[in-house]
């Protein structure tokens, strides 16, 4: 193809794009269709300028660029379309979405317009990882009976396209030993929502968030997300600068989203938080709803019996390595049981980052030097983690922030009684029963609960029956509700 | 008040176990501290590694060093601070660190680091110039932000100053310590959580806002992530005191959201920063005049005046669509712009220069002297300040109090300050409400004449008045 013909094709798909959303902008398919690029962009140009809704200006800006302007880039556009002439509004159309169009690496894209919810399933359609919000993903979207079309992002990060079948069923049928292909769908469709809704169930990467927010902002779809906590703000002296920066970016979309559905009334109440904290801007933020996640055990079914008892009992973490989970102060915890003479094993499992793992693992050494059994298990299955949870006589997990605690339940799921603490989302499932809820910050409290627990076989009983009788959602119910908190108008 | 209790073992003694210790022999501290003193709490361990270890130390290292020296003892703890010390050559030359018990510490580093003379720095010096007769100590931080040291009490002041800060570090403890201004460096902020949680101190932040958080798409690059590392300093402190009932509303959020990680987070109080007048110098008059002012055909042209920096949040792309709008229309005005750029400031500058090229009576003035400001706010017709979020809007109040209209936005810090009246309030995303908001004031003369009434009733209030108030949170 040479240089003339790419020309004359990208300047037919630009026509074509027009012809789109032409009826959406106020020009009649007949009027459009009888009009050259040049013409017709002016036509398209003066509908919008007429009118100044910032949907149809951001829709417009869309066609042109064939990928989501950024809110600098609207507003850019809006002021363009005020402050220009007639006659000469394309240009200033075509100047306002120059740096999105520059970054979209195919000049034929056509766009697709959609009016059923959009879901959001970039990382889950190009990753194999599976933790935490992966999990709730892919056992909530694939059970989603109303209509809807799953994303990705394109390679060069402009706009949504259509999932390929593999990415498909690396969300909807995930299994161990599942690999991610790269896929080069930059050339494909542009999904452009219309009086829609975008669903975020993930938490957008950073270099997809100005255009996210100029969707929430401006596109007129509705915008639901799940909240799953506020850790990297609330907890930043345990995560990475980076990390927090790319929440406080988040928090754009968030707070011109119109519903967030948090994983436990602690998360919701993080939300509501901001909320009030938004109003110093003149924002009201999203309607706040909570939706506790399922309780279900690793693997989907819950324990017939549990393991038989055994000779050394076992105290068991799971949980990313990382300080926030507290590994630390259930070692030293441990540490003082043993001590005082206490027999048991310590287990973890849990991967995580380099610098942690090289720290955990020279205290773990310590402690097992002077002769105590603990472990440290990584890359572990989910057939082998459900075998742990079964297998562990205590369950240890008093993190200093969840939004959730997924392994709580987990383990409660196997009919094991947990040791967690006594604040926030965890106090919130203890609840529930089965729990013993302590001070995390307090070794010594946690080493009494796991001593309680070691040696008064009638509480541990008792904990056991209620984690037998707890009564939590399925992932069937939770993503009904999910999708009904969704779509439903908010009063 | 404040008490210097030594370096070394013998400061950490003398604070670990009050009585008269202070003047023993160096061997028998040691003894006296290996041998007789229970195990060490975090708040010891913080203390002896700051001290002995000669660096404030972080949260994380505090927990290492306490649980050490609760299974190890506390002669082991201090031997391996000590050859923790030794190992990193880079550690040798660090300061000695004496201990100050019962002192008030005012951290005013940055404002010490500076020859700017923005609202933060004007805010250090009026604490400063308040407390330091009080009794309260200046302090900054050593050049790696290891250590606290002591300034100058004049290093605020003077315009040239050699050394302001002393060699000796020196570690709070039993006392007062307030940070007044926002830490955008990770080292410091984390060390300055650690001293919050376990110096045995009473701490206050004084809070401005929490926009990098909240608003971070107009912050300047990794602005939110440091400064959530600032935040989780604060989340330690005994006390905010926020600048505006605004900025305390904003931090009252923030403090909502430390529930879910267990943290009960410092007492929000608001404490309305100081409103003074500025001094227009008669004899600034002349130059300011001939900086700022314009004239067409029909004479001198109504001054549109517009003060802060070119960063995204202080909207000034609004407020050159606004003009463009009202020009068009055949208003006469000029508008002037008095800030120094900032992060994206390209593209403002960019429309600028295109307006500017096109004939409109438009400048842009930064690095302007106090005297050239104070004029610029009595010559206006009216400034427009339609910022997205301010945790004050410090151009609001000096226009008002310079008897200056003002349009800005309806929302926030600066709906507060209107109620006081002087104002005009439009929504600051919408330009052609901008536009309108400043056409009323060139056009309506009455509108125009009964604000500026309401501006010059504002009540004053005085940094004393505002240093006092801080004091009596912090103090008692």
């Amino acid at each position: 193809m040479n240089d003339n013909d790419l020309v004359r094709r990208s300047v037919a798909a630009l026509r074509a794009r027009l012809l789109v959303v032409a009826p959406s902008v106020g020009v009649a398919a007949g009027r459009a269709n009888q009009l050259a690029v040049g013409p017709l962009l002016e036509a398209l140009a003066d509908a919008v300028a007429g009118s100044s809704t910032p949907s149809r200006v951001w829709l417009l800006a869309t066609a042109v660029a064939a990928g989501y302007p950024t809110v600098a880039e609207v507003t850019a556009v809006t002021r363009g379309l005020e402050l220009a002439a007639p006659g000469v509004r394309g240009g200033a159309v075509l100047s306002g979405v120059a740096v999105t169009a520059s970054q979209v690496r195919s000049s034929v894209v056509s766009i697709e317009l959609v009016s059923d919810p959009l879901v959001d399933v970039d990382f889950c359609a190009t990753h194999a990882h599976n933790t935490g919000i992966q999990r709730v993903v892919r056992s909530t979207v694939p059970k989603w009976s109303g209509a809807h079309v799953l994303a990705a992002w394109s390679p060069d990060g402009t706009g949504y396209r259509r999932l390929t079948p593999s990415q498909e069923s690396l969300v909807t049928a995930w299994h161990s030993g599942a690999r991610a292909e790269p896929a080069d769908t930059n050339a494909e469709p542009l999904l452009v929502p219309v009086d829609g809704a975008i669903l975020l169930p993930e938490v957008p990467a950073l270099e997809y968030i100005a255009r996210l927010a100029s969707i929430a902002r401006f596109s007129g779809n509705r915008v639901g997300l799940i909240g799953y906590d506020a850790i990297p703000v609330v907890s930043a002296d345990t995560v990475s600068d980076d990390e927090s920066d790319r929440f406080a970016h988040y928090l754009e979309v968030v707070k011109h989203a119109n519903v967030v559905s948090c994983i436990s009334e602690t998360t919701a109440d993080e939300f509501r938080s901001l909320n009030s904290s938004f109003e110093a801007q003149g924002i009201r933020g999203p309607s706040v709803l909570a939706l506790p996640l399922p309780e279900q055990p690793v693997g989907g079914q819950r324990a017939a019996e549990h393991a038989a008892p055994v000779a050394v009992p076992l105290v068991l973490m799971v949980g990313s390595l990382e300080p926030r989970k507290n590994q630390l102060g259930v070692l030293s915890a441990s540490r003082i049981l043993w001590e005082r003479g206490a027999e048991f094993e310590l287990q973890f499992i849990g991967g995580g980052s380099a610098w942690f793992i090289a720290q955990f693992d020279r205290e773990v050494d310590a402690v097992r030097r002077l002769g105590y059994p603990v472990s440290v298990r990584r890359g572990v299955s989910d057939s082998d983690l459900a075998a742990a949870y079964r297998a562990a006589t205590v369950f240890v997990f008093p993190s200093l922030q969840e939004g959730y605690g997924l392994p709580i339940v987990e383990a409660l799921a196997t009919g094991t009684p947990v040791i967690t603490s006594n604040y926030g989302s965890m106090a919130e499932i203890a609840q529930g029963g089965g729990c013993l809820s302590v001070d995390p910050r307090d070794d010594d409290a946690i080493a009494d609960a796991i001593e309680r627990l070691l040696v008064d076989p009638v509480l541990r009983e008792s904990l056991i029956a209620e984690a037998a009788a707890r009564q939590g959602l399925t992932w069937a119910e939770y993503a009904g509700s999910l999708w009904r908190q969704f779509m439903e108008p908010v009063a | 008040m404040s008490e210097d209790l030594g370096t070394g073992i013998r400061g950490v003694v003398a604070a670990l176990l009050p009585g008269k210790a202070a003047d023993r022999e160096r061997e028998r501290h040691r003894l006296r501290l290996e041998h007789s003193m229970p195990l060490p709490t975090a708040e010891a361990a913080w203390l002896m590694l700051a001290v002995l270890g000669r660096r404030l130390p972080t949260s994380e290292e505090v927990e290492r060093a306490y649980r050490f020296g609760r299974f190890n003892g506390t002669r082991a703890l201090v031997r391996s601070i000590a050859m923790e010390r030794l190992r990193h050559p880079s550690r040798w030359f660090d300061a000695k660190v004496s201990v100050l018990r019962s002192a008030v510490l005012l951290d005013v580093h940055d404002s010490i680091d500076t020859h700017l003379l923005t609202g933060v720095q004007r805010l250090a010096r009026g604490i400063a110039e308040s407390w330091i007769p009080r009794g309260a100590t200046l302090i900054g931080w050593s050049p790696g932000r290891t250590q606290l040291r002591v300034a100058d009490p004049r290093a605020l002041q003077a315009a040239k100053k050699k050394r302001r800060m002393a060699r000796r570090g020196v570690v709070p403890w039993q006392g007062h310590y307030v940070l007044a201004e926002v830490v955008t460096e990770p080292e410091r902020s984390v060390r300055t959580q650690a001293l919050a949680q376990y110096a045995q101190s009473r701490t206050m932040l004084v809070g401005a806002d929490i926009i990098p958080l909240t608003t971070a798409e107009t912050t300047g690059p990794r602005m939110p992530g440091v400064f959530a590392k600032y935040l989780a300093a604060a989340a330690r402190m005994s006390v905010v005191a926020a600048i505006s009932s605004t900025a305390a509303a904003e931090y009252a959020g923030w403090r909502g959201m430390l529930r879910s990680a267990g943290i009960g987070g410092p007492e929000i109080v608001n404490v309305p920063i100081a409103e003074t007048a500025g001094i227009a110098s008669p004899d600034a008059r002349a130059e300011a005049e001939r900086l700022l002012l314009a004239a067409d055909d029909e004479g001198t042209l109504p001054l549109v005046l517009s003060v802060g920096s070119h960063e995204p949040r202080k909207n000034h792309g609004a407020v050159l669509a606004a003009a463009e709008l009202l020009w068009r229309e055949g208003l006469r005005f000029n508008l002037v712009f008095i800030g120094g750029n900032a992060w994206s400031s390209d593209e403002f500058r960019m429309r600028l220069a295109a307006l500017s090229s096109a004939g409109r009576p438009i400048q842009s003035l930064s690095g302007a002297s106090d005297a050239i400001l104070w004029w610029a706010y009595r010559l206006a017709r009216l400034t427009v300040f339609p910022s997205v979020n301010e945790g004050f809007g410090l151009p609001v109040v000096e226009s008002l109090h310079s008897g200056t209209p003002v349009v800005t936005s309806r929302f926030g810090s600066m709906e507060d300050i209107a109620r006081g009246g002087g104002c005009v309030l439009v929504d600051p995303h919408d330009d052609r409400d901008v536009a309108a908001g400043i056409r009323s004031l060139l056009l309506d003369d009455a509108l125009h004449d009964r604000l500026a009434a309401e501006a010059v009733a504002r009540p004053l209030r005085s940094w004393g008045a505002y240093a006092g108030d801080l004091w009596r949170i912090l103090v008692g």
